[in-house]
């Protein structure tokens, strides 16, 4: 019943309508397997992205002053303390332990209930927008400020300056590192499996309890489920990737 | 450096958040339902034929038994609910119901006395014994057979002190036991023959491994041991301290049981036309008596 | 959160201790064999036969593009399975760690094998002609001249990937060990189905893991600078 394994492995097993919470949508719960990893893919890579480009922005620009009093500067401080110290964590802490404080953390702490996969997704996307900032910040350093100065002189404004000069140059820089995470995040989503969320490992295990002769062949199709994209991607990011004359800051920093 | 120092800070400062998992309101599960609307249920989906997928859906005994049960869980609560699962595991089937997050959970649970220090059950609505499956050989082999040998349970599994229990009480040598994540893992293990034997209620094993291929019986390659070496009892597990709930928990299951329809689910999956029939014989629904 | 039943000397306490200890060998083994792995593809890759060559391009492209969870399950459940079918005979249980470190291993070895091979890439040609010229046998040449100046190119990614070899130690959670053998998060999981909460394991496997890699950051990239110092000047 080899095709029943593929079908199942590429979408996941039909839930009881009981097990849809109508809080959140349908669409999304309903899906597994491999749809929903690149469900979870997609979507942490675009709310992350989202929230990484506005990381980096703030560390850039600086969060807004709302006001110069001293309780203002410590308010500012802590928040800035407290941004840095997530920050600091989710890069420096293993995936596993990020996935199960997002999955056991919210109704341990607060008693609130989540379907597994909007937590997959928030726990992605904060991984993702963490990575994503530092990637931000070396693409725009590696600018470098003749460009931008020659054309401010030129009477350009800051806004078409950074449209036109600071962000097709960067963009060509972090191409490579851009589609890496994007790899990253798709093959690390694997370890939801440990949570039960129903993405492509977790169905794989599942047939285990249902299918136990199978087992092996479903193991080798996830494996290459996950290789082959993997793979046709980190091609595609080898090609892209701009030789540059310094050396580039962004390998060491995407692998921590 | 600053970062990471400012990092263990938060940590401590998580650390000082309230826990919310040592004591949750008891008694108060009733009113938690009729202020969501829900009824949480914590379904096992692993283990035949209590929740297992057929063809990909979710179905079994357990699975049957919720919906009835939560139908007529709406005229005691008083205001209509929605039914909602949430998969458990074995892990999280007690830990779940304990600190709230389920409202009842039904995955093939033995009501044992370490549980009920966590939590409680609803009149048992299912009985069994355990018994170990094995390759099948000539003659056919029974518990003492098993003496020293290595047995897989699954994690979390009541078998665990019980089979030790039975092999002290007649002085064999308890076999090594090693664990296994779920029924399916551990009769992959046997056919491998990593390990001797699979032991866990009977009816777990001998659905496990009939619907997945592996006939159970004289012309098929598994066997059951004979002898039972512990007897157990179902039932649903409902977070401790709720007097109020558990009874029309049981109200609810005494309902099925005198309406017909009870018998009508347990001969669906456990009548003699079941992968595993288990004959109702004597047990009854509690409380026997109607009124 | 409660943390009382933490205190030193406690059986929790006791139970994260030998998580700490699972972490670290863990850690250290995956890395050893990871290093071994990596240098016999690293041969490979600079063989002169082409069939090597495509056999290490081959090692890099499959382990370093197959995430580490499919990879232990497969190893740990799926092979055992395939043996049987395969060679008729059941394959031997009880290896499970041994499994885990294997896959471990794999994926960093092809992390391994592809910085190396950048770093000797990036070794001035006239090296390898001025040792030729010199006389020194090929075997030579890879001991003194390529490898050490390879490892110094590249020392701080090595020591980034030691580092994240360390943290993907986590991933010991999908492989069924006995408890003596669960590193920290493991050993978290163990609390937990006892305490039946998860946030103060996780707290505290968190800040295992986070001091781990605060003190193997100090101490590899400390390495590592000392390494890229040495670049250019000649010593050995």
């Amino acid at each position: 019943m080899n095709d029943s394994m593929l079908a199942t492995l590429f979408f996941g097993f039909p839930l009881p309508p009981e097990m849809i919470d109508p809080r959140f949508p349908a669409f999304i719960q309903r899906a597994g397997g491999l749809l929903l990893t690149l469900w979870v893919t997609a979507a942490s890579l675009a709310a992350g992205g989202a929230l990484g480009a506005l990381l980096a922005l703030a560390r850039r620009e600086g969060l807004p002053a709302a006001g110069s009093g001293p309780v203002d500067r410590i308010a500012r401080a802590a928040i800035g303390l407290l941004a840095g110290a997530i920050v600091y964590s989710v890069r420096n802490l293993p995936i596993m332990i990020i996935v199960l404080a997002t999955f056991y953390l919210p109704y341990s702490l607060l008693q609130i209930r989540v379907p597994g996969v909007v937590l997959a997704i928030a726990a992605f996307s904060l991984y993702t927008a963490v990575y994503l900032a530092e990637i931000l910040r070396s693409g725009f350093r590696a600018v470098g400020s003749e460009l931008s100065d020659a054309a401010r002189v030129l009477g350009m404004s800051r806004t078409q300056v950074f449209m036109r000069i600071e962000l097709p140059i960067a963009l060509r820089t972090m191409r490579p590192d851009l589609l890496n995470l994007a790899i990253t995040v798709f093959k690390d989503t694997s370890t939801l499996s440990i949570v039960a969320v129903a993405e492509l490992t977790y169905v794989a295990r599942q047939m285990l309890a249902s299918r136990p002769l199978d087992y092996e062949l479903a193991l080798l199709l996830v494996l290459v489920l996950y290789w082959v994209p993997s793979t046709l991607l980190s091609m595609l990011a080898t090609r892209l990737a701009v030789p540059q004359g310094r050396p580039s800051p962004m390998r060491t920093s995407l692998e921590a | 450096m600053f970062l990471a120092a400012s990092t263990l800070l938060a940590l401590g400062l998580l650390a000082g958040a309230p826990h919310a998992t040592a004591a949750p309101e008891a008694g108060k599960t009733i009113e938690k339902i009729k202020a969501d609307g829900r009824l949480i249920v914590g379904i096992g989906q692993e283990a035949a034929p209590f929740g297992y997928r057929e063809n990909g859906q979710l179905v079994g005994y357990d699975v049957d038994i919720v919906r009835a049960v939560a139908k007529r869980l709406e005229t005691y609560i008083g205001s209509p609910i929605s039914l909602q699962f949430m998969a458990v595991t074995d892990e999280t089937r007690i830990s779940w119901v304990q600190s709230g997050q389920v409202h009842m959970s039904l995955s093939h649970t033995n009501i044992t006395r370490k549980r009920l220090a966590n939590i409680d059950f609803s009149v048992p609505y299912g009985w069994d014994g355990k018994s170990i499956l094995y390759r099948n050989t000539k003659p056919p082999r029974d518990l003492a057979d098993f003496a020293g040998k290595t047995i897989g349970i699954k994690r979390s599994s009541s078998a665990e002190g019980e089979i030790k229990a039975y092999f002290e009480s007649k002085g064999l040598a308890p076999p090594v036991l090693k664990q296994y994540d779920n029924h399916g893992a551990g009769i992959r293990a046997l056919l491998d023959q990593q390990i001797d034997g699979f032991t866990d209620d009977s009816s777990l094993i001998i659905a496990t491994a009939t619907l997945s291929g592996s006939k159970v019986g004289p012309d098929g390659p598994l066997s059951v041991a004979a002898t039972s070496y512990s007897t157990a009892m179902f039932g649903i597990g409902v977070p401790q301290d709720d007097s109020r709930w558990r009874n029309i928990v049981n109200y609810a299951l005494h309902d099925l049981w005198l309406s017909g329809e009870f018998q009508r689910i347990y001969a669906k999956w456990f009548g003699p036309a079941s992968v595993c029939p288990l004959p109702l014989g004597d047990h009854r629904m509690e409380p026997f008596v109607n009124g | 959160m409660d943390f009382s039943q933490y205190v030193f000397g406690s059986p929790y306490f006791g139970w994260l201790c030998r998580g700490l200890l699972m972490t670290l060998i863990i850690a250290t083994a995956s890395a050893l064999a990871a290093a071994l792995i990596g240098y016999w593809v690293l041969r490979c890759r600079l063989s002169a036969q082409a069939a090597w060559r495509h056999a290490g391009v081959a090692f890099v492209a499959i382990f370093r593009n197959l995430p580490l969870v499919p990879l232990l399950l497969f190893l740990t459940f799926g092979l055992p399975g395939l043996w049987l079918e395969l060679r008729g005979r059941p394959f031997p249980s009880g290896y499970e760690f041994h499994l885990l470190i294997l896959g471990l291993a794999l994926n960093t070895a092809a992390y391994f094998a592809e910085i190396l091979y950048a770093g000797v890439m990036a070794i001035g040609p006239e090296q390898i002609d001025a040792s030729r010229t010199l006389g020194l046998p090929a075997q030579a040449i890879r001991r003194w001249v390529i490898y050490p100046q390879a490892v110094r190119i590249v020392a701080p990614a090595l020591a980034l990937r030691f580092i994240h070899n360390a943290k993907n130690s986590t991933m010991a959670l999908v492989v069924p060990l006995p408890v003596g053998l669960m590193e920290v998060v493991g050993q978290a999981g163990r609390i937990a189905g006892q305490t039946f909460s998860w946030a103060e394991p996780l707290v505290f496997a968190a800040a295992i893991h986070l001091s781990l890699g605060l003190v193997l950051g100090w101490a590899l990239n400390g390495w590592a600078s000392r390494e890229c110092a040495k670049i250019g000047s000649g010593a050995r």
